[in-house]
Order: C-alpha cells, then sequence, then structure tokens
C-alpha cells in the first residue's frame, strides 16, 4: 500500500556551491523529478515528493551540498487525499445520522403529578426515549391520544427543537367557587393601628379618607346603604392599606460564623455505585445514558466567620430582618423604610433596634351582625326585617 | 537520440521567446540568476535572460520559463 505521506510535496532550498549542478544531474539520473526550480544568488529551490529524501539525502553527501527541507504540505489544510475526503464525509455525516432521532423528551409547566401521569401515557405511545423522527406519529394524534387519556387538560404544547420534544399540558379551567365566599356581607375593619394611605376595593363605602390615623378595631368600609330611613346591606369587600411602624431589637454575638455554599462541581456516578452524601442535584440525561451512570451536582458547603461592626449590621443583619418581616407578612405587603436606631456592641455581643415602615392591607372582614345594625340604624325594626 | 518511446520530436521547441522545453540527454554545466549553460545531446546550448524559472526538470526534459531572453547559443561539441 502506498503510503500518502510519502507523495507529499516538500521544498529543498540548496546552498549555492560548485556542486550544484553535478548535484542536480545526478538527481535527475536517478530519476527524481524537480519542480518549480527557482534560482538566486545563493540559493537554488526546487519541489518534489517525499519518496526521494533518501536518495537525495544520500547524494547530498556524495556532492557535499548543505540543504534544508520545508514541508509544503503541512500548510495546507485539506490535502487531496482520500483519508482526508473519506474524514469529511464521517464529519458531515455523524450530525446528520444523529439528527434523524429525538433524543430528548420532556414534560414542561406540569406538576409533579401530571409530569407522572403524562410520562406514562408517553411511555404508552413509546414517545419516551430516543425514537427515530420518521417513526413519530402526527402531533395532532399524540395530542388527541392525551387529551383523551387526560380529562383534566384543555390543551397539550407540543413544541419540537432540533432533537429536543417538550410537551406543555394546559389545564382546563377550575370552576371557580369564591362566589359563595364573597356572598357573605361584612363590613372592613382595621386589625392594625396605622396610616390609610390608599383604598381597592370592589364594595362598600368609606368611612375614613387617605392619610387618616385608624386604631385597631376601627370601621373602614361600611356595607351598609342608607338611604332615608332605609338601609340596605350589600356588603363590603376589598383592600385597605395603611403605613404602622415595626420596632425590632435583636441581640447576637459579635463574631458569628454562618454557612454558605460554596463551588458547584458535576460527579459522575455508575449505575452501580453508592450515592454520595453530598448529593444535591440530579442533572437529567437521556433515559439511555441514564441507564449506564447519573450525573450529579454537589455544593460543598463552606463555614464562614464575621465580626460584626456597626457598618457590618446594616449590611447583614437589617436585609435578614427586612426578609424575615417580608416573609412572614401578607402577601403585597411592602417595606418601605428601614431605620436602624441604635448599635451597642458590648462584651462581645452585639444589640441594637430597627424600624420598619411597613405598609400592609390592614382591612378584615366582619359580617354585619344584629347588633351592628341596631346601633347604626335608628329606623323601625320591622322595616328593617323587610329589608333583610 | 532520446531513449523515450514515446514524444521523441520535436527536438526543440521554442515559443514565444518565453518557453522552452528539450526532450532528450540534459546535462546541466551551470546556472546562474542571468544565465544558463546545459549539454543537450551533442550542443551546448547557452541561454541569457533577465531570470529562469524551471517549471520541471528531470531525466530527459527540461522545461524552462525565461523572461526577457537576450541571447540564445547552440554549440556542438567535437569529438
Amino acid at each position: 500500500m502506498k503510503k500518502s505521506r510519502d507523495y507529499r510535496m516538500i521544498e529543498i532550498c540548496i546552498k549555492r556551491t560548485k556542486k550544484v549542478e553535478a548535484f542536480l544531474n545526478a538527481l535527475t539520473k536517478n530519476n527524481i523529478i524537480l519542480r518549480n526550480l527557482r534560482l538566486s544568488e545563493e540559493e537554488v529551490r526546487f519541489e518534489t515528493i517525499r519518496k526521494h529524501l533518501k536518495t537525495i539525502r544520500r547524494l547530498r553527501y556524495q556532492y557535499g551540498v548543505t540543504f534544508h527541507i520545508e514541508s509544503l504540505d503541512d500548510n495546507q489544510i485539506l490535502r487531496k487525499e482520500w483519508t482526508v475526503f473519506a474524514g469529511i464525509l464521517i464529519l458531515l455525516f455523524i450530525p446528520f445520522f444523529f439528527s434523524q432521532w429525538i433524543w430528548q423528551v420532556s414534560i414542561d409547566n406540569a406538576t409533579p403529578e401530571q409530569e407522572d401521569e403524562l410520562s406514562e401515557t408517553l411511555h404508552d405511545l413509546n414517545l419516551d426515549g430516543p425514537i427515530m423522527k420518521k417513526d413519530k406519529p402526527d402531533d395532532s394524534v399524540i395530542r388527541q391520544y392525551i387529551l383523551s387519556k387526560h380529562r383534566d387538560l384543555s390543551w397539550v404544547h407540543i413544541h419540537r427543537k432540533g432533537s429536543k420534544m417538550s410537551f406543555e399540558p394546559l389545564n382546563a379551567p377550575a370552576v371557580d367557587q369564591e362566589e359563595e365566599k364573597s356572598s357573605m356581607k361584612g363590613e372592613l375593619y382595621a386589625n392594625k393601628s396605622g396610616v390609610i394611605t390608599h383604598f381597592n376595593l370592589q364594595r362598600g363605602e368609606r368611612v375614613v379618607d387617605e392619610n387618616d390615623a385608624v386604631k385597631k378595631g376601627d370601621l373602614l368600609v361600611t356595607g351598609i346603604l342608607k338611604q332615608g330611613e332605609k338601609a340596605i346591606y350589600y356588603g363590603a369587600d376589598g383592600e385597605v392599606y395603611a403605613d404602622y411602624w415595626i420596632e425590632s431589637t435583636f441581640t447576637m454575638p459579635q463574631k458569628i460564623t454562618y454557612g454558605t455554599m460554596g463551588e458547584k462541581t458535576y460527579h459522575f456516578r455508575w449505575a452501580n455505585e453508592k450515592k454520595s452524601p453530598n448529593e444535591w442535584k440530579v442533572v437529567n440525561l437521556p433515559k439511555w445514558l441514564s441507564s449506564i451512570g447519573e450525573v450529579s451536582i454537589e455544593q460543598e458547603q463552606i463555614d464562614k466567620k464575621v465580626t460584626l461592626d456597626k457598618n457590618a449590621v446594616e449590611d447583614m443583619i437589617v436585609p435578614l430582618l427586612h426578609q424575615k418581616y417580608l416573609r412572614d407578612l401578607p402577601p403585597k405587603t411592602v417595606i418601605k423604610k428601614e431605620k436602624l436606631l441604635n448599635v451597642t456592641i458590648d462584651n462581645d455581643t452585639v444589640k441594637g433596634k430597627v424600624l420598619f415602615l411597613i405598609n400592609e392591607n390592614i382591612a378584615v372582614k366582619s359580617a354585619i351582625t344584629k347588633e351592628i345594625e341596631n346601633d347604626r340604624t335608628t329606623t323601625d325594626p320591622t322595616q328593617n326585617a323587610r329589608s333583610e | 537520440m532520446s531513449k523515450r518511446l514515446l514524444q521523441i520530436v520535436p527536438l526543440i521547441e521554442i515559443e514565444n521567446f518565453q518557453g522552452i522545453r528539450i526532450r532528450g540527454d540534459i546535462l546541466l554545466e551551470a546556472i546562474h540568476d542571468h544565465q544558463m549553460v546545459f549539454i543537450h545531446e551533442n550542443f551546448k546550448i547557452k541561454i541569457e535572460a533577465d531570470s529562469f524559472h524551471v517549471n520541471l526538470l528531470r531525466d530527459e526534459l527540461l522545461a524552462l520559463d525565461m523572461s526577457n531572453v537576450k541571447k540564445i547559443e547552440l554549440t556542438r561539441i567535437e569529438d
């Protein structure tokens, strides 16, 4: 078999001596073909194939000629050789070959229960592993099958991106059962003291105005409409927001140690190996690969030590308290301001006081009872009974 | 005469004074920037030009490009 390397072109550069001509004659007499022979004052250059190098070296000693070799083909990216062409063909063929399959099937935006049920259905359809694209049934057929199996879904979006396929189920709209709740007629009272900032009412008539200070238990919004002597009970509903301050004190050691998460590292585990205790999250691998092993993300916990001073309290403790209050308070609550009142560091203990200005919905609904009704109406009781 | 089986004629080709192809027994005698001397069969050929570029040199063939040829001399070599 011919070695393709032997037929690669090289350039030989000979230093001029008196014997150059004789050397060139000797090369031609040894059946060596010289191409692109160029002449200059110091040197003679020509090209030939690598195969002749052995003969050229032998003759060079005979004629006492010095030369150096430059490889021409090495600079060429694609050599005219069948191995190179075969390599390119394989290179193009591999992605084309693998693109004929759907490798990953995922279920997005679904609850874990839905995900389990859906993956079972997909398994029935043979859509759970690597599948050939041409064997995949039409989207409408898949959708019809899924919807027939899952009555709680109104639609399934099927997305396909390259070799990935994802299913996104859409729940059928739930029947609204909140009607019953709101049917209770009531009035809105303050459950905290504060200054009213704004209203967000669906029903009812304001009893207090914005910027009014209210105390706990004050009536904010009434659900009784008076028309002359008549009272109509239509109930009040909505939110009333007010500002109030929370005072928070804290005491903690000056030197604190806390754990924080370190760098994430990826670990491969063979299927028969034991699980590592530090394992934090398992990377989703294609099914055919997950039978061999598992890739998990591990994250080490690092202990950090901090000595608190006044600045550190403001930078570290206040945001923590902020988060704590925000978590405990109902949604839609806003912490408008926070003020660090004082910090004292004494005997390795840090003590301090922080004020938070909170804006929260302070309205609570309370049913209209007969007593209230009697308190507020001076009309004939028989009339009230009628209107009720 | 040439020992080659195919292509023994023409013996000498000269085209536009830019290229010369010589077939037969060739022996280089002197190669310089502006002058080349070689022996072909029973002739000594001397060419003077501004520059030379040998496209191909092998046993019994010389393909030579020249720019601005000034002189070509053929001298029979006496025994």
